[in-house]
């Protein structure tokens, strides 16, 4: 019996969307060797100087809640005697770490100053103030406080994120080193324990201009290092099926450049330690294909300020004493640069514009096998 | 002569001596040496040291590393104040760890792969120290000793997770531990049992025939628990029964001066660097008295508090804060706190190599396997890790090469320190850090 021709049409249909689609005729995979936030070199783009030490942000803060001079004294000098592996008896570590976690003050009662950042008043960091970041304009605005990107010189660019850590002295890049900020520390001693990303650009020939599409995965794997601890190249990975970690984009190749030609979401899942996920909203992404392989770009978007802000809290005590980063600081200033998604009862966005720079080498995906799927 | 030639060095002189039993030891002499004094004349070795000696935070990168390999390399710029003593120092670059996928602690995965080869120290493993303690530290007063500069009583000398040996921080309490009442001076002209070693031992005996009843009551957890408390009594035992035996004459022993002052306890850098000065002397001259044969030395903790006087701020703070100087090319205030490290270095090796032994010195017969806890410190990495090694444990290990294994496990130097020290092991650490590659090159 003959079909009919609308049922046949239908049953066609179903088949070819059925049917394995076309691979893109050329496809290039690489496995993320770097990510780290956008971080610009510039000397001056701190006119008022680095925001101060340790040792000055705890006498202030301490003084701001009303703690005696007398007293101020007796905890920082017990805490100069009791850095880790001091000559400070465990008790007076303990005391004097816990005097200063506590800083903060609700209700005239002591606060963790990391879990209840508002309890230290706001000491008003000292923040960017430069011409020069980058990132993507992502909210199609000129405004005198948006940025230019360094590279592209597109105006507009909005990257609150930079402009909110820049002035911390670890979090700042050198000439000499421009790969040696907080966001590189916790790459170069995360990676060897986080799943692979994977970047993969799919077109019809990636030696010319043209339409692409470009994914951001997570793999099963981890990325394993060579000898010279650098993220290996030509390994093979089995991309992860679950949707979450699944980043897609249509783009354009031109001149050995790609750039997504609209913003869509980023997420990806990093560690508990310092960010547990990202999840950028109207995320926009570039990259540079280079002559030996590898691949260069950055992505950015408007994260929620208090998963970055996690990265800091998460730390605590260790990252003022240890790394000289003023947390409660930190947290008004990003709360105070979050420029998106206000939140509809508060009026106050929940979200900050930020760029991150990431690399990578070449690389091959397979996908996973059902059974592999299932087992998970 | 003829009358010695049948003795050897283990030979002791058994009687009576105040009413009470003792055996006497007979001293180092001559005849128990090969013509040339650097071995015993059955050709066994002499008596090879171990020590470990730690300061935190490493070197800057690209300013440590000889730029010659093998033999006769030249001292790079941050090395070069130990220049003296180039021919009695390996030097390994290149050498890194591995992670396998397990979440890296910074500072502290560092040391634990170099002291126990595992990325996380797994709970049943002893440190190289005590593993080499196990092999040749039964028969001296402290199976080993450990000592920390930087006023905690920090060590990364285990018997276990469990089972840690801390360090003395005070050099005033190592000295009156090692040279106090109990000491017997191999050099004095007439020898007693000290009483209060005598009671210790004479109580512990008795313990012992308790023990056994004890043992067959409790259960299997309790015994294990127990066994591990009776192994340390035990050792205890031994202890006091070698301090009831005369000591051989040590030539080079003599009693350091008591009358040194110590700087304060604590993580002022001069003042540990002080403190250092006084354990290097004090090391010294344990080691030469025979009191020990492994020692364990930390200047400064892992993630280094050290600190100028006034500051507050740490050395590790400062690896964090501090950019790197276009025209030098290293973080400068970084690299001073990691010139304090090799000026103690410099100072430690006076001391040993001051102490002449026959025809070499006391650092000659010690094999002194110094490591750290970061590569770059401001990235806290734990590739390139700067690790050397002092002396040649009686001449066991080649000495003065500058060898560049990079992307190897620094277990190949904790399992050639093993194999050099004479212990009869053949691979070392567990998953990625595991190696059956010693510096085979070094050992003689």
């Amino acid at each position: 019996m003959a079909m009919k021709p609308p049922v046949r049409s239908a049953l066609l249909l179903a088949l070819a969307a059925l049917a394995p689609q076309p691979a893109a005729a050329e496809t290039r995979s690489f496995v993320v060797s770097w990510f780290t936030a956008a971080a610009y070199l510039e000397e001056n783009n701190c006119p008022h100087g680095l925001n101060p030490d340790a040792e000055a942000f705890f006498r202030r803060d301490l003084a701001a809640v009303g703690e005696s001079q007398e007293q101020i004294d007796a905890i920082l000098d017990a805490r100069a005697g009791a850095v880790v592996g001091g000559s400070g008896t465990p008790a007076a570590a303990a005391a004097a770490a816990n005097a200063l976690t506590f800083r903060g003050r609700i209700d005239g009662k002591p606060a963790h100053a990391y879990a209840f950042p508002g309890s230290v008043p706001d000491a008003h960091i000292k923040t960017i103030e430069s011409k020069w970041a980058y990132g993507f304009d992502l909210d199609g605005k000129t405004g005198a406080a948006s940025f230019e990107d360094p590279d592209t010189h597109e105006k507009g660019v909005d990257n609150e994120y930079f402009r909110a850590i820049g002035c911390h002295g670890p979090e700042r890049p050198s000439a000499a080193d421009p790969n040696s900020t907080m966001w590189a520390y916790a790459w170069h001693n995360l990676r060897q324990s986080l799943p692979a990303w994977i970047v993969t650009v799919e077109g019809a020939d990636l030696s010319k201009d043209g339409p692409v599409v470009v994914k951001f995965e997570k793999a099963m794997e981890f990325a394993p290092l060579d000898v010279n601890s650098h993220t290996m190249a030509d390994k093979t990975f089995r991309i992860d099926p679950d949707p979450r970690w699944h980043n897609e984009y249509k783009a354009t190749l031109k001149s050995g450049q790609i750039t997504t030609d609209t913003p869509g979401g980023f997420r990806m899942l990093y560690d508990s330690y310092w960010v547990p996920e990202f999840d950028l909203r109207r995320a926009r992404m570039r990259l540079t294909l280079n002559p030996d392989g590898t691949v260069v770009g950055i992505v950015g978007g408007y994260e929620n300020w208090r998963s970055l802000y996690f990265a800091y809290a998460s730390f605590g005590i260790n990252a003022e004493d240890q790394a000289g980063l003023d947390v409660p600081g930190t947290y008004y200033a990003l709360k105070r640069l979050a420029d998106a998604d206000p939140d509809p009862v508060t009026g106050e966005n929940t979200r900050i514009s930020a760029a991150f720079r990431f690399e990578g080498v070449p690389a091959f995906t397979v996908p996973l096998r059902t059974s592999q799927v299932r087992d998970r | 002569m003829s009358a010695m030639r049948f003795t050897s060095r283990r030979t002791v002189l058994r009687g009576m001596m105040g009413g009470t039993a003792v055996t006497v030891g007979l001293p180092l002499l001559d005849c128990f040496l090969n013509a040339n004094g650097n071995a015993l004349a059955s050709g066994k070795p002499l008596p090879a040291v171990f020590g470990t000696w730690f300061g935190g935070l490493g070197f800057s990168q690209g300013f440590w590393e000889p730029k010659t390999t093998g033999a006769n390399y030249t001292m790079a710029q941050q090395l070069v104040p130990l220049e003296p003593f180039r021919k009695k120092i390996n030097v390994f670059s290149g050498l890194k760890l591995y992670s396998d996928g397990k979440p890296i602690q910074p500072h502290a995965t560092g040391p634990a792969v170099c002291y126990t080869g595992d990325v996380e120290s797994a709970p049943h493993l002893a440190s190289l120290d005590s593993l080499i303690a196990d092999a040749v530290g039964q028969d001296t007063r402290f199976r080993s000793l450990e000592v920390a500069c930087h006023g905690a009583p920090d060590s990364f000398s285990r018997r276990s997770a469990t089972v840690r040996n801390p360090a003395e921080p005070s050099p005033i309490a190592f000295y009156a531990r090692v040279f106090g009442a109990d000491f017997a001076d191999p050099n004095a002209a007439d020898f007693k049992p000290s009483p209060q070693i005598m009671l210790r031992k004479s109580v512990l005996s008795s313990v012992a025939e308790q023990r056994q009843r004890f043992m067959q009551d409790v259960g299997v957890a309790d015994k294990a628990r127990l066994d591990e408390y009776f192994t340390s009594l035990r050792e205890l035992e031994n202890q006091l029964q070698l301090q009831m035996q005369k000591p051989a004459p040590l030539e080079a022993c003599s009693v350091p001066n008591k009358n040194e002052k110590e700087a304060p306890l604590g993580s002022v850098v001069d003042d540990a660097m002080e403190n250092h000065r006084l354990f290097a002397a004090l090391l010294a001259h344990t080691v030469a008295c025979g009191q020990t044969r492994v020692f364990n030395l930390m200047l400064s903790s892992a993630q280094s508090n050290f600190r100028e006087t006034g500051s507050a701020d740490t050395f590790h703070v400062v690896t964090h804060e501090e950019g790197t100087d276009a025209v030098l090319g290293y973080q400068p205030k970084t690299y001073w706190f990691q010139q304090q490290t090799v000026e103690a270095l410099r100072v430690f090796l006076m001391a040993f190599d001051g102490i002449k032994e026959g025809p070499g010195t006391l650092l000659d017969r010690c094999l002194i396997f110094n490591s750290t806890d970061t590569g770059y410190a401001k990235l806290h990495a734990i590739d390139n890790i700067p690790l050397m090694t002092f002396g040649s444990a009686a001449g066991r290990l080649k000495t003065g090469y500058h060898i560049a294994a990079t992307g190897d496990s620094v277990t190949r130097v904790g399992l050639t320190c093993q194999q050099a020290m004479g212990m009869q092991v053949g691979r070392w650490g567990s998953g990625g850090n595991q190696t059956n590659k010693p510096f085979s090159e070094l050992l003689v």
